[in-house]
């Protein structure tokens, strides 16, 4: 356990480097991978830890990246103007609940609370009618395939595939100064970081040995008088909230936010980053977000073309070969040397599962 | 052509933006009917698709998420079966094709990847929407990222008028060609040695593997016969709408939901759930526009699985909470 | 003196099958009971229906005088009734003392579990029912890593920890040695007069341990009811038994 916790550090401490080795770019690119291990995360809480495959965790990732690209475009319009992509769809006021998104203290709370209250709405449609397994998979996948045809159809509100483009400031900083990349990137880090300690603590309190009990025999925790299903639903709730903080922080990075974003294929795509490197692992999860990331950004720039298939291979190759994923595989190893912490028999229950 | 015509003038409308949630517009009766006729033909389509899902899921609990790939693949088999044969004949030797070339192509699958991951349910489906990717870009690189066009023989594109309003023989066919399949997979399934043997092997593959059925054969044919059963949907998706590299993935996620809806591994409940959703997908279609439509069917499935979580018609011990 | 736990006419079909037809049961504060019959008889479905994982048709389950049969299962519960499964339902990622920890929260809401401290004494109650089952040593070892007997016990310490009014025990010595089985009828022993403890089991060695009051459950309904000794002695047990053997015997021919 204590190598662990110091290999997580100097992990931590290897990335706050980042600024001092890389180039801008680089930096810039790191810091969007960043931003995507928050989504990856939170699945790592709901699947990993919960048993509940979202399929559709891009949804709360939009909500969150539309919530303040709304703000962030408001801002780089001039005042008494619409949106251009409103003025060119024929929009001749703004839509009511564009208005708020002016404030940024109003933008940023509900970057955190849309996706919060939206996970935790579906969770108690889902959980308390005992939907589980890959049930919820499809349902939360259906979910964002309807989240994303409705961004696409709503163009005049939504500004539709093209998504929302062309915003510059943030809080009336420049985004596009190597500055604030770096400072941006060390935000990032550090809300990574503090999220990661968050979760941590969630996990390890009564709270998380119940979801992981729940996971393994919702049924046993059940009858000894727990209403499983509330802790299924916070603990989604807490997952989307967590996506909710990626898309947010990813919109900034990007530059701009679209559905190609966070439809059906990118959600199924956070989720393999996390099965990667070890579902059941938070940092396993920020290392999954960072390689393929990594990966994805070399061979997409040497073959353009290849990309998919090697990404097509990931899935397959993690699926059959490694369901513990690369953490999953590698920590037997390490803890012969240490204290065993799970038996390979429950690892076994726990991908059937 | 008419339903045609007035589909292409609601497409202009809504590229303007300016009808979105389509309140201005008037919904006469011939407009509904239309839409029906649409929904009848897509629900067709989704239920061939939902077919061989029903069998992999039902039966096999494998979600393959690369059946909408088999489904393109049958599309593009189409397409080279008009060039093989011309205009007017080309279906009789596309329905053999697809179907032989997507079986075999779900032998392969089976055989490299499904049969390594039974019992992991959640792992079929990562590795199968794997699968998926790696066929569409493929496609893509063959044929490229635009669509091509497979015309009905002219035997059918003529239609059929009924008053003010008209079905495409097209549209027709693809029904009883839906209807057609649902029947002899059910027959198959229930009435041949082949289907009890299937049988047998779902309700206890112990005892079956005792009594000598050769279990992992049986697990092999269901999944190529699903896979044909792609095929052919292929073949009938071609005939009304253009064959892209990624047809199939629009086509995959409903046909998931009408097998929960149906009940998983029901086939008359499949059959029924794609007509419903069909139906409440055209009805919305005809009061707004075609995206909203598609969410409103969506959400109304899971709305209706709150009511019955287990489907229209649940399999006996196989409830939603133990996937 | 009114019962602790009362089932009045309870009817539970499964697709037509009757598993329990009309049945009429009761149990005493602080009585163990035997809940003996052939396979099939509804004993595992009469304590699913107590425990609200199966709802009943018709009738009424009452505990306490107050009617359960439509609460939620934490919430029946929390009333203070604790199950044992006849598979043992240990949850295999925790250790032994994790298992209990989960077992002995009084406030079982997800946000006392998330912001409340545990309490002293569920410490010594785990301490102490750790002793009770004998598995103190293994306190803090993994409950995968435990044998198929010691799994059970962990089981019975979970149930008991919770301090339930009323233990329903469904085959708590499967698995067991001789040996062991005659520790938990000892252990078992020890608990009447404090709770009240179901018990269903097979093994006609350990009924005979527990030397308690006998109900016979034969197609869902109560058949017969007495001492051991009464039981053992009744023809008509016997002949349900042996009829059923009989009937099972023609079938293995046929």
């Amino acid at each position: 356990m204590l190598l662990k916790r110091i290999l997580i550090g100097v992990a931590f401490i290897l990335l706050a480097c980042v600024p001092l080795v890389f180039s801008s770019y680089n930096v810039g690119l790191m810091g969007q991978f960043l931003a995507l291990a928050l989504v990856a995360m939170s699945i790592s809480i709901s699947w990993g830890i919960g048993g509940m495959l979202s399929l559709g965790q891009g949804l709360f990732f939009g909500l969150g990246g539309y919530a303040l690209a709304m703000h962030l475009k408001l801002v780089a319009t001039p005042k008494g103007e619409l949106p251009d992509f409103m003025f060119y769809n024929g929009l001749e006021h703004m839509p009511w609940w564009w208005e708020p998104f002016t404030n940024p203290g109003f933008a940023m709370c509900a970057v955190v609370i849309l996706p919060t209250l939206f996970a935790a709405f579906l969770g108690m449609v889902v959980f308390k009618r005992r939907i589980t397994g890959v049930y919820v998979s499809l349902i939360t996948q259906a979910l964002v395939l309807a989240f994303v045809t409705l961004l696409n159809g709503a163009q005049p509100y939504t500004s539709g595939t093209n998504g929302i483009t062309d915003y510059h400031t943030f809080l009336g900083i420049d985004l596009r100064t190597p500055e604030f990349r770096n400072q941006l990137y060390f935000a990032t880090l550090v809300l990574v970081v503090l999220c990661y300690l968050g979760a941590k603590a969630f996990l390890t309190s009564h709270f998380g040995k119940v979801l992981l009990a729940i996971r393994d025999n919702e049924n046993r925790v059940r009858f000894l008088g727990y209403d499983t299903s509330d802790y299924k639903i916070v603990a989604f709730a807490f997952s989307g909230m967590l996506a909710g903080i990626s898309g947010a922080l990813y919109a900034l990075h990007k530059g701009t936010i679209s559905p190609q974003m966070i439809d059906t294929s990118h959600s199924i795509l956070f989720v393999v980053w996390v099965a990667l490197a070890g579902r059941q692992s938070l940092g396993g999860a920020i290392l999954g977000a960072v390689l393929v990331n990594f990966l994805q950004d070399k061979i997409s720039t040497l073959f353009p073309e290849g990309w998919l298939y090697v990404m097509g291979g990931l899935f397959v190759l993690v699926a059959v070969y490694m369901p513990k994923g690369i953490i999953g595989t590698l920590e037997p190893l390490l803890s012969k040397v240490f204290k065993p912490k799970l038996s390979p028999r429950v690892e076994l229950q726990k991908e059937q599962a | 052509m008419i339903a045609l015509e007035q589909h292409d003038t609601k497409l202009r409308m809504r590229s303007r933006g300016i009808f979105f949630w389509g309140g201005c517009r008037s919904v006469t009766i011939v407009f509904l009917l239309d839409q029906l006729v649409n929904g009848f033909s897509n629900g067709s389509i989704l239920l061939l698709t939902a077919i061989g899902l029903a069998l992999s899921f039902g039966l096999m609990r494998v979600i393959n998420m690369a059946h909408g790939e088999l489904l393109m693949i049958g599309g593009y088999v189409t397409y080279f079966c008009t060039r093989v044969m011309g205009p007017e004949n080309f279906l009789w030797l596309a329905f053999p094709t697809a179907f032989v070339v997507t079986a075999l192509l779900g032998v392969l699958l089976e055989f490299l990847v499904i049969r390594k991951l039974y019992g992991r349910t959640l792992d079929t489906l990562l590795a199968t929407w794997g699968i998926g990717l790696i066929l569409q870009q493929g496609a893509r690189q063959l044929f490229g990222p635009t669509g091509v066009p497979v015309n009905a023989p002219s035997w059918l594109s003529g239609q059929w008028i009924l008053g003010e309003t008209s079905i495409p023989h097209v549209r027709i066919f693809v029904f009883i060609l839906a209807i057609v399949v649902l029947l002899t997979t059910i027959a198959l399934i229930s009435k041949t040695r082949f289907g009890l043997n299937i049988r047998a092997v779902n309700q206890n593959r112990e005892i079956a593997s005792s009594l000598g059925i050769n279990t992992k054969l049986i697990d092999m044919s269901i999944f190529a016969f699903g896979s044909g059963l792609a095929g052919i949907a292929g073949v009938g998706m071609a005939l009304i709408s253009s064959v892209t590299p990624t047809v199939g993935s629009s086509y995959i996620i409903g046909a998931f939901l009408v097998v929960m809806l149906g009940g998983m591994g029901s086939l008359w409940g499949t059959a029924l759930a794609a007509l419903l959703v069909a139906m409440v997908g055209a009805i919305a279609s005809s009061l707004t526009t075609e995206s909203l439509s598609q969410v409103v069917a969506l959400v109304a499935v899971i709305v209706f699985l709150q009511l019955r979580p287990k489907g229209i018609f649940p399999q006996r011990g196989r409830s939603l909470e133990e996937a | 003196m009114s019962p602790l736990l009362e089932l009045q006419d309870i009817t539970v079909s499964f697709d037509g099958f009757k598993a329990l037809n009309s049945l009429n049961f009761s149990i005493a504060a602080g009585e163990i009971r035997m809940v003996i019959g052939p396979n099939g008889a509804g004993k595992s479905t009469m304590c699913d229906t107590i425990i609200g994982k199966v709802r009943p048709q018709h009738g009424k389950v009452l505990f306490e005088g107050r009617e359960i049969q439509k609460l939620s299962e934490h919430k029946i519960v929390g009333l203070g009734i604790g199950r044992k499964f006849q598979a043992p339902g240990v949850l295999e990622a925790l250790t032994v003392k994790e298992n209990l920890q989960i077992a002995v929260r009084r406030n079982k809401q997800w946000y006392s579990s998330l912001f409340g401290r545990s309490a002293t004494h569920e410490a010594d109650d785990i301490e102490q029912v750790l002793n009770q089952v004998g598995l103190l040593e293994k306190m803090d070892s993994n409950a995968s890593q435990l044998s198929h007997g010691e799994k059970q016990w962990l089981e019975i310490a979970m149930v008991l920890v919770q301090k339930p009014k009323l233990l329903l025990l469904d085959e708590p010595t499967a698995g067991m040695t001789a040996q062991e089985t005659a520790q938990t009828a000892t252990l078992l022993q020890s608990l009447a007069g404090e709770h009240s403890v179901l018990v269903i089991d097979h093994d006609m060695s350990f009924v005979e341990l527990l030397a308690a009051p006998v109900t016979v459950l034969h197609m869902g309904t109560l058949f017969k009811q007495g001492s051991l000794q009464e039981i053992r002695d009744d023809s008509s047990v016997q002949e349900i038994y042996l009829g059923r053997a009989k009937q099972e015997g023609e079938h293995a021919r046929a």
